[in-house]
């Protein structure tokens, strides 16, 4: 079976620098990909290189069996969503509007289909977004604002879907309830590749989880595997514990001294 | 959602009262009764006075101002920055000296549309050179400072060419252009601009629903499927087209593409692909309104249309960059 997602010797680079040097992996629909690193590891500049943003790489992306380059932009944004770090808003827009958005590949902004329309409303109740929907994003917590850009990540429908940090700037319980969305997101089949910081919630959440580090992959495995405590002290340069019961662990971190 | 288009009609029922009440007065002192019978019938003074004079002069005000606030809704689209303006970006400066040099070297002689496309080319040159900056994630400040760089490079262009100038009649004719008017003008005129700005407006409308996925930035956009190259030419060029030939049918007149898209946009729910339309009625109405007050207003020497647009537009804009702060980083 070809894989969802098969990316081979991807090298990344911005000017002289190299961001990202030989990854090669293949995922499948149903996993829950975590890419972990430092900040600079190029987890970012991964997630961008698959969402074809980034201009300068070698190497190859095929997506379900197909070099991503031959798709027409609908096309690619019908297989493969992408939320990005920085999340622009410009205009004075409803939180409604910008979900209906990530259906602009299915038809027009102004012409939804009951189709559209269905796939809006449950992206919003997905994301508890319905208490805001008629407010202009900008007005809107930071919190709610990435609740209604994940809805729109959701509306989409796409099997292919790519967060970069989508619980930064949210509360425990916010941050939670997305990364159990997305869970269900893959438990439903989808395929979900997510940069994420937080290391508990990566070894929670994730069925894989990838370790970046200067541009290399340090380690591709489990969560418990890529995130033992000494992958950890090795590429993050803390120290990490685990605490708790058996299947109730939590992970601390503590500096190496 | 759905509600906001139901406005458009009434947009466009605003514009033509606008239109007809400027053609039922004027100093010529005909009664409104006959003013508007003599639209539709009859050889008489009054009939001449009203189809030959009042109409065509109506209409190129309004087709300058639904062009300049047209252009204006797609510049601010592409450029994501409600301060935008073909005025204030100095596009219309760069028409205007592309006219000018046209009207100079006597190229206009050559034939009746090379004023015109002098203007178009000039404008669509000055929508490049903003672009290939703004492309460059330029702030609002320096966007706009560029636009006073190419407003004032314009200016000394067209005070050189005033400053050469051979004999007075060249002069007159520039200062035309230079202020901006819509007095005398005839169908002929009407028929040689009206294409391009309704191509530039075609081009404008089909770029609408990528303005519209832009809001959440080029890169989004592109994940969501839009076409940015395209969206991108389809703008500028349909802006460049639309202000080029409003500034050949009138002159460079300011300010109508700033305050026009933002007294519209409550119309569309801020959203920049469909507020292109109602920009469009709203600064069609405006400029047929200024000019209404001049004809009215007990001079001696007739206001030009475009120091009455920018008396009260230029307030409009301070108002406008004192109201968006919020959304302009």
């Amino acid at each position: 079976m070809t894989p969802a997602l098969k990316i081979f010797n991807l090298c990344a680079r911005e000017d002289t620098a190299t961001l990202l040097h030989d990854v090669s992996f293949s995922a499948e629909r149903g996993e829950f990909i975590g890419i972990v690193g430092p900040n600079g590891a190029g987890k970012s500049t991964l997630l961008r290189s698959i969402a074809c943003l980034h201009s300068n790489i070698q190497g190859g992306i095929e997506v379900f069996g197909a070099a991503i380059h031959t798709f027409s932009p609908m096309e690619r944004a019908r297989a493969l969503a992408y939320l990005p770090q920085l999340r622009e808003v410009h205009w004075a827009i409803t939180a409604e509007a910008v979900v209906a958005l990530g259906r602009f590949a299915f038809g027009q902004p102004d012409r939804l289909s009951s189709q559209d329309l269905a796939a809006v409303e449950d992206a919003m109740v997905e994301c508890n977004a319905n208490a805001f929907r008629t407010r202009p994003v900008h007005m809107l917590s930071g919190g709610e604002q990435t609740r209604v850009h994940i809805a729109r990540l959701f509306a989409s429908h796409a099997p292919i879907m790519l967060a970069d940090e989508p619980t930064a700037a949210l509360d425990p319980k916010h941050a939670l309830d997305i990364l159990s969305a997305l869970r269900c997101k893959v438990d439903n089949g989808a395929l979900v590749i997510a940069a994420l910081h937080d290391l508990d919630y990566a070894t929670r959440y994730c069925t894989r989880i990838i370790d970046l580090d200067e541009g290399y992959v340090v380690a591709d495995a489990p969560p418990n595997e890529a995130l033992s405590n000494e992958v950890i002290r090795q590429s993050f340069g803390v120290h990490a514990q685990r605490v708790g019961k058996t299947g109730m662990t939590a992970l601390r971190l503590a500096p190496l001294n | 959602m759905k509600s906001q288009r139901h406005f458009i009609p009434i947009l466009a029922t605003v514009s033509v009262v606008c239109i007809l009440v400027s053609v039922v007065i004027g100093p010529a002192g005909i009664p409104p009764d006959q003013a508007i019978a003599a639209l539709f019938v009859g050889d008489s003074s009054a009939s001449v006075i009203v189809r030959e004079i009042r109409l065509p002069r109506a209409i190129a005000a309004w087709l300058t101002g639904a062009a300049l606030g047209a252009s204006g809704a797609a510049l601010q689209g592409i450029l994501r920055n409600p301060l935008a303006d073909p005025g204030v970006l100095g596009v219309s400066a760069m028409a205007a000296l592309g006219a000018v040099f046209a009207i100079y070297f006597n190229f206009a002689a050559i034939a009746f549309w090379v004023t015109p496309a002098a203007a178009v080319i000039f404008a669509l040159f000055a929508t490049l050179i903003l672009y290939g900056l703004g492309a460059r994630r330029l702030s609002t400040a320096r966007l706009i400072l560029v636009g006073v760089g190419l407003s004032s490079f314009s200016g000394a262009m067209i005070a050189l060419v005033m400053n050469l100038a051979p004999n007075p009649f060249i002069l007159s004719d520039l200062v035309n252009w230079l202020f901006g008017s819509v007095a005398n003008r005839s169908f002929g005129d009407l028929a040689l601009t009206a294409p391009a700005i309704l191509a530039g407006l075609a081009l404008c409308l089909a770029a609408a629903p990528g303005l519209t996925v832009l809001t959440l930035g080029e890169e989004t956009a592109a994940t969501l499927g839009a076409n940015i190259a395209r969206i991108r030419a389809f703008s500028i060029c349909g802006a460049a087209l639309m202000t080029g030939a409003s500034v050949a049918l009138a002159g460079a007149i300011g300010f109508v593409g700033v305050v026009a898209p933002h007294v519209a946009r409550p119309f569309s729910g801020h959203d920049p692909g469909r507020t292109i339309l109602p920009a469009m009625f709203v600064g069609g109405a405006m400029l047929v309104i200024a000019d209404l007050m001049i004809r009215l207003l007990p001079f001696d020497q007739e206001l030009k249309l475009g120091v009455t647009a920018a008396l009260i537009g230029a307030p409009g804009f301070v108002w406008v960059a004192a109201q968006t702060q919020r959304l302009v980083r």
